[in-house]
């Protein structure tokens, strides 16, 4: 079976003792950075970029997803504990899971968590694994106008999902993509928007543009609501691990449908793992009989929604691996960081390098064993980081990205410009310019440049050329249909509900 | 009087991108559609964004609904970037460990909380950890004392 002969390079490739290494800490990075208050994900990510480009790529990518998905179980676990979600896909746990906290049920709740979590984790892992061959074979059949449509629908449906203004947010794209042109042209070989300065040349660092927007920016959006003190107040006992059977009972049915619904929503551009995790906690209360205890600590309210974000993490990786098209900003990093290491992500990955793609894959269901493991026994180590305040932990963040921006290509230049992409995220964040979108189109600038040049030639210069073939005509009218769907007021309005529930 | 201020700065903010990216790229060539040239994309892009933002400039003016911007965190904001600045200008004259530590105290000035004590305390751990992990361990190039120290 084929299928088993991937998964044996993979695991071949995961089990090696370097790996397992940088598996593990990614994962405990992962995990820290979900507890740890006002540190994202895609902000750590960014951080940790230049420290992974010595690694070799399969190390580097496996340590990177170990983060991404470590940082969901931390953040869950500080929704639960002290009603703070470390991830916007927590939010949802904080619900139920902390009234359950306060009802002396915390270590039940972050059993079911971390129960429900590795279920999913380990489905998605399969199911990346079953649709990977047959999604890159087809996009082997891509030529460039296929491609440029399908960045299209990606870049379009990352906006459809995201929330925020959608005229700002494809504003957003554009200046992302213009901002991805900064360089050397490669067919002309002119240099373009540098202002004759060398350092960006090669174009902007994609380290010192997320690492601004995603890392300097946010921390000053983080003092902005700055409260005085520590939040080391009640912090609530975590009593026993185990649910009661009767609980138990009750999370199974919950932990395989938000399983599914996060493996389907996951795969959609833009969406992933919070979009799921909010489908997944409504998904619970319309089927369950009790739907008033929603919102008091119902366990369903954990295990759905916490099965539901896993998977959508794990399932997002799915567009990215095997056609190069980053869903969410986490995608887009490590898309950067395939592109850093010198692979162009995309189908032919997976033929190219199997043993890169299949250990990434396998490794993630590894992490997910670590986790557990990390999480359960460990969490008392946890309860005690929750109490690290945010005013000894920012100088330390700012300190970290000017050391990584600077050793990215030992260049201060970066430095500099990471600042100046600080001040422009945090004007973004004042203006409700959501920052995702950008980094999106700073990734797939050059290459929609490049396949539509490429389409262009092929057809000599007709644009009709995305319309008559079939494929690319699918992709394109999916994307008009995203579009339509967003502006039609029905949607519109439950597209908002369903991100207000978020604010 | 414009009610949405956000979108209204929103629109001047990618407008006048758009401009400038036109007013730059014009000086590209165009090409044809058969073989385009590198100042195509640019150009298209940049135009298109012009117009969206005018479009938020027009539709925050016409808007019923306020929406101002309240509580920009001025402080904040300048600390963070004079911290960040000062550890690009500084590293290679005053060298890691006086930069890590000056970049630290600057930063920390941002946040209402902590005594000074507390600050000297998280400077100085910074740096020596950090000099342990970057320097030691990883053998970052930057040299720990700098250019003005030796």
């Amino acid at each position: 079976m084929e299928l088993l002969n991937n998964l044996a390079i993979g695991f071949s490739t995961a089990l090696s003792m370097t790996n397992l290494l940088y598996c593990f800490f990614g994962v405990l990075l992962g995990t820290l950075i979900g507890v740890l208050p006002g540190l994202g994900a895609v902000a750590t990510i960014a951080m940790l970029l230049p420290a992974t480009f010595s690694l070799p790529p399969v190390s580097s990518l496996i340590m990177l997803a170990g983060i991404y998905y470590g940082a969901q179980y931390g953040g869950s676990t500080t929704a639960i504990l002290v009603n703070l979600p470390g991830e916007s896909s927590s939010v949802v746990t904080a619900l139920d899971g902390y009234k359950m906290a306060c009802q002396g049920r915390a270590g039940a709740a972050l059993t079911t968590s971390a129960v429900g979590s590795f279920v999913a984790g380990s489905l998605a892992t399969l199911l990346i694994a079953m649709f990977a061959t047959p999604l890159s074979a087809f996009a082997l059949a891509f030529g460039p106008p296929e491609y440029f449509s399908l960045m299209v629908l990606g870049l379009v449906a990352s906006v459809v999902l995201a929330h925020g203004s959608l005229l700002k947010a494809i504003c957003m794209i554009i200046l992302g993509l213009l901002l991805g042109l900064v360089g050397t042209d490669v067919n002309s070989g002119l240099s373009r928007f540098t202002f004759e300065q060398p350092q960006i040349a090669e174009g902007i660092s994609f380290v010192a543009v997320a690492m601004g927007l995603f890392g300097i920016g946010e921390i000053v959006r983080n003092l902005e609501h700055e409260a005085g003190g520590a939040r080391t107040a009640g912090i609530p006992r975590v009593g026993s691990l185990m649910p009661t059977r009767d609980e138990i009972r009750r999370i199974i049915a919950p932990i395989f449908r938000g399983t599914a619904l996060g493996s389907i929503l996951g795969i959609l551009p833009g969406g992933g793992a919070m979009l799921a995790s909010f489908a997944s906690y409504s998904l619970e209360k319309k089927l369950s009989p009790h739907p008033e205890t929603f919102g008091n600590g119902a366990i369903e309210g954990v295990a759905g929604p916490e099965s539901a974000n896993n998977a959508g993490a794990q399932t997002s990786f799915i567009p990215m691996l095997t056609l190069g098209i980053p869903s969410n900003a986490v995608m887009a990093l490590m898309a950067g960081a395939m592109i850093m290491q010198g692979i162009q992500p995309g189908p032919s990955v997976m033929v190219e390098q199997p043993a890169l793609f299949w250990g990434m894959v396998t490794s993630m269901w590894i992490g997910n064993i670590m986790l557990v493991i990390l999480n359960l026994p460990l969490i008392g180590i946890w309860v005690r980081l929750l109490a690290v305040p945010y005013h000894l932990l920012f100088p330390v963040i700012i300190v970290i990205c000017g050391i990584g921006a600077f050793s990215v290509s030992n260049s201060v230049f970066d430095i500099h410009l990471m600042a100046a992409f600080g001040v422009l995220g945090y004007v973004f964040f004042k203006l409700e310019c959501e920052p995702a979108p950008l980094l999106l189109g700073f990734i797939l600038g050059p290459m929609m440049e490049e396949y539509l040049r490429r389409a262009m030639l092929l057809s000599r210069g007709d644009f009709t050329v995305f319309l008559t073939r079939p494929i690319s005509a699918t992709l394109l009218a999916l994307s008009a249909a995203a579009l339509a769907l967003v502006v039609l007021p029905a949607f519109r309005k439950t597209r908002e509900e369903a991100f207000h529930e978020e604010d | 009087m414009i009610k949405n201020e956000k979108d209204f700065w929103s629109g001047v903010m990618f407008a006048a991108f758009g401009l400038a990216v036109l007013a730059i790229a014009r000086h590209y060539p165009f090409g044809t559609t058969t073989r385009m040239g590198p100042g195509f994309f640019p150009m298209v892009l940049a135009a298109v964004l012009a117009v969206f933002g005018v479009i938020l400039i027009v539709r925050a003016c016409l808007a019923k609904r306020r929406d101002r911007i309240t509580g920009v965190a001025l402080k904040p904001l300048l600390l963070v970037i004079a911290a960040t600045v000062l550890y690009g200008a500084l590293v290679e004259d005053a060298g890691f460990i006086a930069v890590t530590f000056a970049s630290v105290l600057v930063a920390a000035r941002a946040s209402r909380n902590g005594s000074v004590a507390a600050q000297l305390a998280l400077a100085a751990g910074t740096t020596l950890c950090c000099f342990l992990i970057f320097i030691q361990g990883l053998g970052l190039p930057l040299s720990s004392l700098g250019a003005w120290l030796k």
